[in-house]
């Protein structure tokens, strides 16, 4: 049996995608609260990969995708995926989802996603959520999976995410730095 | 090797959400609107509102 070690804390990524843009404005401080300070933000990227939402949200629909500067607890990815379930649900309008809030989690190795949706490749980590593994870090850069969905797979986010993931690095580094200082 | 200017035209100004420019030296990345400087270390840029330095006009 190996020794069981806890795990590398993990960069919290969230995707927001929405119809009404000016929505982001006060969406933003809401979702500092859950993650803490911001550290890299994405321009407006189309969603334009699927119709699935547009009955419920409309369209065309427009996403962001934002990186958080304090390392997370993979662990506590369900709890987060309650909180932004939370800030979905205050700009509910006549029953209709606005805004739509995807976190994950990015690590040296993968990029993981927080779902409500059971699926055969998911894996449940409690309270109602399921863990999406989206992409797997190989030779230099993400690589999507049979199941990644195709927005996951463009080169836009793709490119955001390898940068996440270049700046996560260097904070993992210095955290670690830091834990050694402290207990040597 | 520096950044890449793909990378430059995917992020924006963490903190009005505007377009960001590189500088000369391509040692930071500039926000007009907010008058911030957002230094690159090692290649990567530093995009922390906290963090950021005050460009003179
Ligand atoms: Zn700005």
């Amino acid at each position: 049996m190996s020794v069981p070690k806890p795990p590398d804390p993990a960069k919290l990524v969230m995707s927001v995608f929405m119809k009404e843009k000016p929505l982001f404005e006060p969406l933003f401080p809401l979702l500092e609260t859950i993650g803490g300070p911001v550290d890299l933000v994405s321009r407006w990227l189309d969603f334009d990969f699927t119709s699935y939402y547009h009955k419920e949200m409309g369209h065309p629909l427009f996403r962001r995708i934002l990186a958080f500067k304090p390392l997370v607890n993979q662990a506590d990815l369900a709890d987060i995926k309650q909180a932004t379930n939370d800030v979905e649900q205050r700009f509910v309008r006549d029953n209709q989802r606005r805004i739509n809030i995807d976190p994950g989690y990015l690590l040296p190795s993968r990029f993981v996603l927080a779902t409500g949706k059971d699926y055969a490749h998911r894996i449940y980590i409690g309270k109602h959520i399921y863990a999406d593994l989206t992409l797997m870090y190989i030779h230099k850069q993400f690589v999507p999976l049979d199941w990644t969905y195709p927005d996951y797979r463009s080169t836009d986010i793709l490119r955001f995410l390898e940068q996440v993931r270049d700046k996560y690095q260097l904070d993992l580094k210095a955290q670690k730095a830091q834990t050694k200082r402290n207990h040597p | 090797m520096g950044i890449s200017k793909e990378l430059l035209e995917i992020l924006v100004c963490p903190k009005c959400k505007n377009e960001i420019r590189l500088t000369e030296q391509e040692d930071g990345l500039i926000c007009d609107h907010c008058r911030l400087l957002y230094e690159i270390k090692d290649d990567i840029p530093i995009m922390l509102v906290e963090e950021a330095k005050p460009v003179n006009p």
